[in-house]
């Protein structure tokens, strides 16, 4: 009951946060060379940091339960994967409609920074994918591609700090204005709220069908 | 003599340096395009792919968490009809 409360709670926040972040941000200032569309970074970025967060709860999770076979380490693991993805898309989406009008293209393959995204990406993808089509032992095989996809986070993020292409460094945050921070926090805020409000609320469907699958189980016997 | 031709060949060369290193003058324009002719990405306005782009997060995350939602009920429901039929 308790971490019903808590979902609920976190919910309502991140979304009271999401409804007014669109006013936020109109209180900040125009970016000089991209005006409107840069507006879009106040989604994108907090959108890409989340997904890196939970690549590395996939990938931690995924190493205890490679480690003691943990039942809660799984159901951590494969909830933070299925948000990967879904924080995912929207990075890869919200990015071409950016990039669209301020480098005049939807995508860039010489750009490292969007491909090893979309990497990232598909190596998510592939961890569900093993989940429900490989059938027995694809838990221990997703989880080495949990580990896997966590150990490429460092590369996705300091990629445009070594291969100097379009994406901006990842110094960009630290040098916005304080006007542009206040919506950046608060976007951040929200999508760190529906972030582990969205986690809680897929552990619980997988704590669900684990029980589901234990009263089969003894049924069958 | 030869000091005086140095000179010169300095002068010509410090008057002609900033001259060279500037950038080519823009083409003679012999017709007026009107901006609706113009390339797409020159007219692109930013307003929608903002709107889309905020859009496409909102249903994004609202779709997954009715998604999730729903398949929590259907879920439970299952245990609880499955929880009675165990002896």
């Amino acid at each position: 009951m308790g971490q019903t409360r808590l979902v609920a709670a976190l919910l309502l926040f991140g979304a009271a946060l999401f409804a007014a972040s669109p006013f936020v941000i109109d209180a900040a200032p125009y970016e000089s060379t991209m005006g409107l569309i840069q507006r879009i970074f106040y989604y994108h970025v907090p959108a890409a940091i989340v997904m890196f967060a939970s690549a590395f709860v996939c990938g931690i999770a995924s190493a205890i339960y490679l480690a003691n076979r943990s039942p809660r380490a799984d159901r951590v693991a494969i909830a933070a994967a299925e948000l990967v993805v879904l924080f995912g898309i929207i990075v890869l989406v919200t990015g071409p409609l950016w990039a669209r009008k301020a480098w005049g293209v939807w995508w860039e393959w010489g750009d490292v920074r969007l491909v090893t995204s979309l990497v990232l990406w598909l190596i998510f993808v592939a961890y569900m994918m093993l989940r429900r089509f490989a059938g027995p032992g694809s838990d221990v095989l997703a989880a080495a591609v949990g580990v896997f996809g966590m150990a490429n986070v460092p590369f996705v993020y300091w990629s445009v700090n070594v291969w100097r292409t379009l994406h901006p460094k990842t110094t960009v945050v630290r040098t916005l204005a304080p006007e542009m921070l206040i919506p950046f926090y608060w976007c951040f805020a929200a999508f760190v709220c529906l972030y582990i409000a969205l986690l809680l609320l897929r552990v619980r469907l997988e704590k669900s069908r684990n029980e589901l699958e234990a009263v089969y189980a003894e049924i069958e016997d | 003599m030869k000091k005086w031709i140095a000179a010169i060949v300095l002068c010509v060369l410090v008057v002609i340096a900033p001259l060279a290193a500037q950038p080519p003058p823009p083409a003679a324009t012999d017709e007026f395009i009107p901006m609706s002719e113009f390339s797409d990405r020159e007219v692109l306005p930013a307003t929608p792919l903002v709107f889309y782009a905020y859009g496409f997060a909102w249903v994004a995350l609202m779709s997954y968490l009715w998604m999730t939602w729903r398949r929590i009920e259907q879920v439970d429901k299952d245990l609880q009809a499955v929880k009675k039929r165990l002896p």
